[in-house]
């Protein structure tokens, strides 16, 4: 098993084949703990397949895959569903793509955001509100609206209100998929500064997927590059937005409006 | 015993939408730079100077059969070109520091939030890193009526300077071994410029050493530097 204590996640060789359709082929990475690692790549690369994934959202054809919990090292195909999803809701975020469609109309944005605490054992309704609004101020978000249904919030603030639910439970490593797609500008940049804020103060490792390269310059201290469900280059954030090396890493550098 | 003594440096780009034309910038470069000097690189725009200093700050890959080696605040001799990303990562927050050409902030964050963040970095308490991060910005005459604005709308000069200070901020608590400077004062006015040279020569004077790009014969004058001319590969 592994040993390495400043890694977190590790994914060796890891295939995903739908029919004929090798989404992810024989790919391999390290996160290390605190470390921020962007997947970018164009649709239908495969990031969110692998993404999702390493999150043992969707199970592997073959290859392996190694968290370090607070327990020690585990082996995520071999881990029971009882124990992932234990560890998914204690140790782990997932912002997902269009986190509108996972909030639910009937319950309330403070609902929303008190689940995880509820599910995790917490019973007192004072504090589980306290927490609630103490999380809804620090994104910038009233505290007087916690009782009112998502849906009258807008995009950004749907987004937000799904990062402070998976951030509650003080989570260890948080997934993202394209978590500013779709948000104006000026909310994309407020979201990217509250994730540097919060990776320095929690020590959050975290692993997103965008095709933005800006998003990715602002956040990633290492990024990969996937096409074609291959990871075809990976580096420092610079090295590979300064000095790509891969013919489509320059394409995509060269596109690139930042 | 120099700081950096790069014993050769080869760097070549690859351009694959011109049919995998071939650029050489450096071949068997060599230069050493010790302990509290200033080496000025000086040569015509286009010649180089930006890509050494960005493969010495690990943004431009070494090429291959590369040797330069590094000695670390912690006496450790390293080799450059066998860093891995995370041995870059760890490097980068102790041993180097750069000042870029390109100033990149986050958006809509105020300058005073973007100075102390990384004296924070470094281990400072709230109150103590943005006292120092004050104290940094009155040093370089950013006025206290833009702490909160976001620099994206300040002149050349003042992005400069809050850039220059981004970038320095972690080397006043922990001095850096080798400071990277690629045009450090180009958008400055004599005033301003002179408040930087006090600034760099303080850290010099702290027994960093400094490498930079600066075009101007006052700065190198100002950091008593000396003046190192590249040799183009793209001429011979």
């Amino acid at each position: 098993m592994n040993v390495d204590p400043s890694l977190i996640l590790r994914a060796e060789g890891v295939c995903k084949s739908f029919g004929r359709l090798r989404a992810v082929d024989n790919l391999s990475l390290d996160l290390g703990v605190g470390e921020t690692l962007v997947i970018v790549g164009e649709s239908g690369s495969g990031k969110s397949t692998l993404l999702s994934m390493l999150a043992g959202r969707q199970s592997i054809d073959s290859g392996r895959l190694s968290y370090q919990s607070r327990q020690g090292w585990v082996n995520l195909q071999t881990l029971s569903e009882r124990d992932r999803r234990r560890l998914s809701r204690t140790e782990w975020g997932f912002l997902q793509q269009h986190g509108h469609e996972a909030l639910r109309p009937h319950v309330s944005a403070g609902g929303h955001v008190s689940e995880r605490l509820m599910v995790n054992g917490h019973r007192h309704y004072g504090k589980i509100r306290a927490e609630v609004a103490s999380w809804m101020q620090r994104v910038e978000l009233d505290p007087r609206r916690m009782d009112e249904s998502p849906r009258v919030f807008s995009g950004g603030m749907q987004q937000r209100l799904r990062l402070i639910a998976n951030l509650i439970s003080s989570p260890r490593l948080l997934f993202m998929d394209e978590p500013t797609t779709g948000l104006d500008v000026s909310v994309q940049a407020r979201l990217l500064d509250l994730l540097k804020t919060l990776r320095a103060q929690l020590g959050l490792s975290m692993i997103l997927v965008t095709h933005d390269l800006g998003v990715a310059r602002m956040l990633a201290d290492r990024i990969l590059v996937m096409l074609n469900g291959e990871l075809v280059e990976a580096g420092l954030a610079d090295q590979v937005l300064e000095d790509p090396q891969h013919a489509y890493t320059q394409q995509l550098v060269a596109s690139s409006l930042l | 015993m120099p700081v950096l003594d790069i014993e050769a440096l080869n760097k070549e780009f690859v351009i694959h939408a011109q049919g995998s034309q071939r650029i050489t910038v450096f071949k068997g470069l060599g230069l050493q730079a010790f302990e509290g000097e200033c080496v000025s690189l000086r040569s015509p725009s286009g010649t180089g100077k930006s890509s050494l200093l960005r493969c010495l700050y690990g943004s431009y890959r070494l090429g291959e059969g590369s040797r330069v080696l590094l000695r670390k605040s912690s006496g450790e001799l390293i080799d450059l070109a066998q860093l891995d990303a995370s041995g870059w990562l760890l490097l980068r927050r102790l041993d180097i520091a750069m000042v870029s050409q390109f100033f990149r902030p986050v958006p809509r964050v105020g300058c005073l939030r973007l100075v102390t963040e990384p004296f924070l970095g470094e281990g400072l308490s709230e109150t103590l890193a943005e006292q120092q991060a004050k104290d940094l910005l009155r040093r370089l005459a950013i006025p206290a009526s833009l702490w909160q604005v976001a620099p994206r709308t300040f002149s050349g000069g003042e992005q400069q300077r809050v850039n220059l200070a981004v970038a320095l901020a972690s080397s006043l608590v922990h001095p850096r071994r080798l400071l990277l400077l690629d045009e450090p004062t180009a958008a400055l006015d004599p005033e301003n410029a002179k408040r930087v040279l006090g600034l760099l020569n303080e850290l010099k004077e702290q027994g960093c050493c400094l490498v930079g790009a600066f075009h101007s014969e006052a700065i190198e004058s100002g950091l008593q530097a000396r003046v190192v001319r590249l040799q183009s590969e793209k001429e011979s």
